[in-house]
């Protein structure tokens, strides 16, 4: 449905380069959530922008369906106005001189398509029912409040049947509560209307529950393209492993001698599971989540386990935070709370073979 | 690859479109260029020659540059202008001061009257204000004067004339010291009010009286500020035009802007080279100003004291000095409105100028307000004040949201050449505006626009002047507006003049209202640059009351002041209403 093939776009600041893309291509299937994800700056947002009609890229080609809406080749560059794209911004972009029903009537009023005064009511009042605002039309639109306005945002970006929605960062204005709510309710209306969606992030959280797939990007490049749980179960490199929250990387040495993968690290070898990226002999790093180290008070038979000093615990409600001083490495593990560890103390530190990753360094992650 | 995709045109596809951004860039350079480049590039040739500015030709000399170095007028104007500016802008500073500390930072009752007196005074056109202060302070008839020598003979001692002259160096300064107040006052008042009360409360909190806190904390934290109005305040006073022509030009103590408007127009014969000689040097100091001004806003600005937070800042218990404190704004009300719209007033109301006295009284009558308002000269001229301030300040308004446009929306190199130029245009005094646009206006090409003599000469004038402060309520407006707003109606479907039309231009009406109103009324009381560009058709209201006063009609234009008081006043408080809690920020004045 929306197809972006070496797409590159470089902003020039007075002193540095900021949020470039560079030769990204990706495909998004008809009807999917397709979600970007990755830190600030990395391009994710300007893709969008791109997309939208919003920034001229530097070169490459972007389809909408059958449509070429951009090419450098052919010199095509179509106005936002005439792409036929819904889209949310992230600071919602209500305009406050219009009441809610005219800032939903309005991409009927200027759109191409022409409609009588009842077909726009019509219509209006059935992109308000859809995101429960149908008693809210007389209001004016900054009397709403936060997670209203965002209803009202995407009212707006629907009213006009488009093909395609695209979602910039909609949720991050929101408190963390209304965020949880928004992200079903969001997801819910997407499978609803079943309408193609590309959703800018940079919380794996929302990416993670609401996506169809996930395309992760780090400065400007695609890292990962893959269904949520892949990109949590199999990290493709340390950049995407770190950033889905396995904060605990090992350096280590993929080893050749054994039937199942197996890293040797300075501080003992660990089973574990890897990527057909990754090959007998290879530099990598050996990726576990802090919810997956498992602590125990005596040496017991399971694999995997080093012995190590507990350095520092914090009481965090939900968790227990510890960090575990190993050789010259420390760990990070979220514990259940009930567990009785103190500072100073010596335990065992299991890491799961199934959940130890062996993934290619990144520089700088 | 990358290098054919620059060359890429913004908008293709369907067709070549009309591109909006490309059109208000274009217009914006072009509205800068003809306002503000052309007018200075002129003035610099022709102060590079001479004879008669209508016929150009002859050769580039230094000759008008030599004369002005030598001249003892030169030195005397620019020795005056100095003093003058120095000690008027101090003054104006230290009360203006004085004057925001104690409205917003000590418990002095009648806030609100204070307000008034303060604002009052802009409300009265500089030249009327001059021209009032000469009935009260001239030697022999100045009705201060004349009450003085009463009191003086009251203990035995006699003069025979003044003690005081208001036509003197001293006169002018007194005259710009009290006008200048106003103005920094509202500079200054908001910073004051807006100061992190927390601050304070820390010295306080570290063993500092109110006292010390007044003088350790609060004041240096605000010195930027302070320092960046003061600035403000003497580069507004070396531009000041009609105080020193009113005081000085019998007298003969110029200024640089009233000498540059005597050579060229009093002189005989008038010698518009020498004047545009005059007039670039003036223009190269108050560029400097203008650039130091710049640097200094941006030091305020970093200060970050100023947070816009509503709290309730600490309130320095004033005791026993509330009442004097408030006296003292009774004092500057009776400085700036009261004594000069009375004396003006009793003026008016008689045939011939006279004392106040019980048998003068008898005369009085409203025949002076009967003659003037009867005159086809008050039609004429009034219809004209009319066209020179609506069409001013629609223009000005106009040709400063392009410029906005440009400098906040898009992304071309040139913008910051555009917003810069517009901004130190501020610079460039009322009379060195007008002078330059009788050159670019009597020679080809734009002599041909036949212009010169009519009331649209004036408007152009006007417009370079007013251009930065519009300029600079565009911008904060329309900084204010989202960028995503915009966008938005783009990716609903509406092309880049509808979108400009139904939401950028309907948000920023605001400010768009709010900077029309500030240019009308300032170009309501303009007097420099018509009165430099006056001829047989496009005299305005002010200048009619300078020739008539000079004529020696003073009565009768006595009451026209009266009469453009109350008009000046009226429309003031019918912006007020308009703005209500609008603030216009920056360049107040």
């Amino acid at each position: 449905m929306i197809t972006v093939s070496k797409l590159s776009k470089t902003f020039h600041t007075e002193h540095e380069t900021v949020g470039a893309v560079r030769e990204v291509s990706f495909d998004v299937a008809e009807g999917a959530f397709y979600t970007l994800l990755g830190p600030s700056g990395c391009g994710k947002t300007t893709i969008l922008r791109c997309i939208a009609g919003l920034e001229q890229p530097d070169a490459g080609e972007i389809r909408l369906g059958e449509t070429v809406v951009f090419s450098s080749e052919q010199q095509i560059n179509l106005p936002p106005e005439k792409r036929g794209i819904g889209m949310v911004f992230q600071s919602y972009a209500i305009w406050p001189h219009m009441s809610v029903f005219e800032n939903v009537a309005f991409p009927l009023q200027e759109g191409s398509q022409r409609f009588s005064r009842s077909e726009i009511r019509d219509r209006v009042m059935k992109a308000l029912e859809t995101v429960q605002l149908e008693t809210m039309e007389r209001r004016d639109a900054t009397q709403l409040s936060g997670g209203q306005q965002q209803r009202l945002a995407l009212a707006r970006a629907l009213v006009a049947e488009p093909t395609v929605l695209l979602l910039d960062e909609p949720l991050s204005n929101l408190d963390a509560q209304l965020r949880g709510e928004m992200r079903i309710e969001l997801r819910e209306l997407q499978r609803r209307i079943r309408i193609t969606t590309l959703y800018v992030t940079h919380d794996q959280i929302e990416a993670l529950s609401m996506s169809s797939q996930i395309a992760v990007l780090r400065a400007g490049n695609i890292c990962q393209i893959a269904p949520p749980k892949e990109v949590y179960l199999n990290p493709k490199g340390s950049f995407v492993a770190n950033f889905m929250g396995a904060t605990n990387l090992i350096e280590g040495r993929l080893s050749a001698n054994h039937d199942v993968p197996v890293v040797e690290t300075d501080i003992g070898n660990f089973q574990c599971i890897k990527g057909d990226e990754v090959r007998a002999g290879d530099s990598v790093l050996l990726a576990i989540q802090p919810v997956n180290v498992v602590l125990h008070q005596n040496q017991s038979a399971g694999a995997n386990t080093v012995k190590g000093k507990v350095e520092l615990t914090v009481f965090s409600g939900d968790y227990l935070d510890c960090q575990i001083r190993v050789g010259s490495h420390t760990l990070y593990t979220k514990q259940h709370p009930t567990v009785e560890v103190s500072r100073g103390q010596e335990v065992y530190v299991e890491l799961p073979p199934a959940h130890c990753i062996a993934v290619t360094m990144d520089s700088d992650s | 690859m990358l290098s054919i995709a620059k060359r890429l045109p913004a908008v293709l596809g369907g067709g070549m479109r009309f591109n909006a951004g490309t059109f208000v860039f274009a217009a914006a350079t072009i509205c800068i260029a003809w306002l503000i480049v052309v007018p200075m590039v002129l003035l610099l040739l022709n102060s590079l020659r001479v004879g008669p500015p209508s016929f150009w030709g002859g050769e580039f000399t230094l000759r008008n540059y030599i004369v002005a170095f030598t001249h003892e007028h030169f030195f005397s104007a620019l020795g005056n202008t100095v003093v003058f500016s120095v000690v008027a802008s101090l003054g104006s500073l230290v009360t203006a001061i004085t004057f925001a500390w104690l409205v917003e930072r000590t418990d002095m009752p009648y806030r609100n009257a204070a307000w008034v007196a303060m604002l009052l005074p802009l409300a009265m056109p500089g030249v009327i204000f001059a021209l009032s202060w000469m009935l009260l302070l001239l030697p022999e008839i100045g009705l201060v004067n004349v009450v003085i020598r009463w009191f003086c003979s009251l203990f035995g001692i006699s003069i025979e004339t003044g003690p005081l002259d208001i036509q003197s160096l001293e006169g002018m300064m007194f005259l710009g010291w009290l006008r200048g107040v106003s103005t920094i006052f509202l500079m200054l008042v908001g910073v004051f009010r807006m100061m992190d009360p927390r601050l304070e409360e820390a010295g306080r909190l570290s063993g500092a009286s109110p006292r010390r806190v007044l003088w350790r904390v609060t004041l240096p934290l605000l010195g930027p500020a302070i320092l960046a109005a003061g600035i403000y305040s003497f580069v507004n006073l070396l531009d000041s035009f009609e105080g020193p022509l009113v005081l000085g030009l019998a007298a003969g103590i110029f200024v640089l802007s009233t000498l540059i408007y005597f050579t060229a127009r009093y002189h005989s014969p008038p010698d518009y080279g020498l004047s545009a000689a005059y007039a670039v040097f003036f223009m190269a100091v108050m560029a400097i100003l203008a650039i130091f001004y710049i640097r200094m806003i941006r030091r305020a600005e970093r200060f970050a004291v100023v947070t816009g937070k509503g709290f309730r800042p600490m309130k320095y218990p004033l005791g026993r000095w509330r009442l004097p404190a408030l006296g003292l704004f009774g004092c500057y009300f009776v400085f700036t409105i009261l004594a000069p719209f009375t004396v003006l007033l009793w003026a008016s109301l008689l045939p011939f100028y006279e004392l106040p006295s019980w048998e003068a009284l008898q005369y009085a009558s409203f025949d002076n307000y009967v003659e003037i308002l009867s005159n086809p000269r008050f039609t004429h001229d009034l219809i004209n004040t009319v066209i020179v301030a609506l069409g001013a300040g629609t223009l000005t308004l106009l040709v400063a949201f392009m410029i906005s446009w440009v400098a906040v929306r898009t992304k071309y190199k040139a913008r910051f050449l555009l917003d810069g130029l517009t901004f130190v245009s501020y610079a460039i005094p009322g009379v060195v505006v007008a002078l330059a646009l009788v050159f670019v206006y009597l020679q080809p090409p734009f002599k041909y626009l036949g212009i010169y003599g009519t009331v649209w000469i004036i408007v152009a004038g006007l417009m370079t002047q007013y251009l930065a402060f519009a300029t600079r309520t565009t911008n904060a407006g329309l900084l204010q507006i989202h960028k995503e707003l915009e966008e938005a109606a783009r990716i609903c479907g509406a092309g880049q003049w509808r979108t400009m039309w139904r939401i950028t231009g309907r948000l920023l009406m605001g400010a768009f209202v709010a900077g029309w109103i500030w240019v009308v009324a300032h170009s309501l009381r303009s007097f420099a640059i018509p009165l430099v560009l006056a001829g047989q058709d496009n005299e305005v209201l002010s200048v009619w009351l300078w020739v008539h006063w000079q004529d020696g009609w003073v009565s009768q234009a006595s009451a026209l002041a009266v009469i453009l008081i109350l008009l000046t006043a009226i429309i003031g408080l019918l912006a007020r209403r308009l703005l209500t809690s609008r603030q216009v920020g920056g360049l107040q004045g």
